[in-house]
């Protein structure tokens, strides 16, 4: 059975009217792998898995989570 | 608007660099003109390689606002990624070359030839590395 990991970036950006293009900017990353990450295309390093929990302070479950391919 | 500007950039050193070979091959072939060699060249190479390089780095570094960063942890994963299958690619394709000229009967390569192809393929690896930072 093949795992992929799935996010609630989007969901969660979209709740709080945050744009892309401010997350990039106070992440201090591209525009462009904040789009990535959302569209599942792109799996960010584990220091950027941290820093997105920060920033929007929830649970690593809330925003990260396994699902069957 | 932004990106438009970047891609406008792009074309216009994509052009220069063009211009600049151009203007090389009519010096050396139409107008008779030998190469430069010793003092000259080097003189000649420093200043290709601060305008080419130096020049864009001093431009990028002085429009550096507190904007989106233009590099992150993916940019550098895909570039090296970029970097580790031009290598390769240009690798093959080299060697396939190599066996078709030693096929064809070709016993000797002049250093020119070696150059112009190296700087070629640099060019062409260079200008890719632009387009695919941007992905």
């Amino acid at each position: 059975m093949k795992m992929k990991v799935t996010n609630r970036v989007r969901e969660i950006r979209q709740e709080r009217h945050i744009t892309q293009v401010k997350l990039a900017q106070d992440l201090g990353i591209t525009r462009q792998t904040i789009n990535a990450i959302e569209k599942g295309k792109y799996n960010p390093s584990l220091e950027l898995a941290l820093r997105l929990l920060v920033y929007f302070n929830v649970p690593l479950d809330h925003l990260f989570y396994l699902e069957e391919e | 608007m932004r990106k438009g500007k970047k891609r406008y950039e792009l074309l216009l050193y994509s052009f220069i660099t063009l211009c600049c070979f151009i203007g090389l091959w009519i010096g050396l072939e139409l107008a008779g003109e030998p190469f430069p060699s010793g003092t000259s060249f080097i003189i000649l190479t420093l200043v290709g390689v601060v305008s080419g390089i130096g020049l864009p780095i001093l431009v990028s570094f002085v429009r550096r606002r507190k904007s989106l960063p233009e590099m992150d942890e993916r940019t550098v994963r895909i570039i090296k990624d970029y970097l580790l299958m031009a290598s390769v690619g240009i690798g093959f394709v080299s060697g396939i070359l190599l066996l078709i000229l030693v096929g064809i009967g070709y016993q000797t390569i002049e250093l020119g030839i070696l150059a112009i192809y190296g700087t070629i393929m640099v060019f062409l690896t260079a200008a890719g590395l632009f387009v695919v930072k941007r992905l």
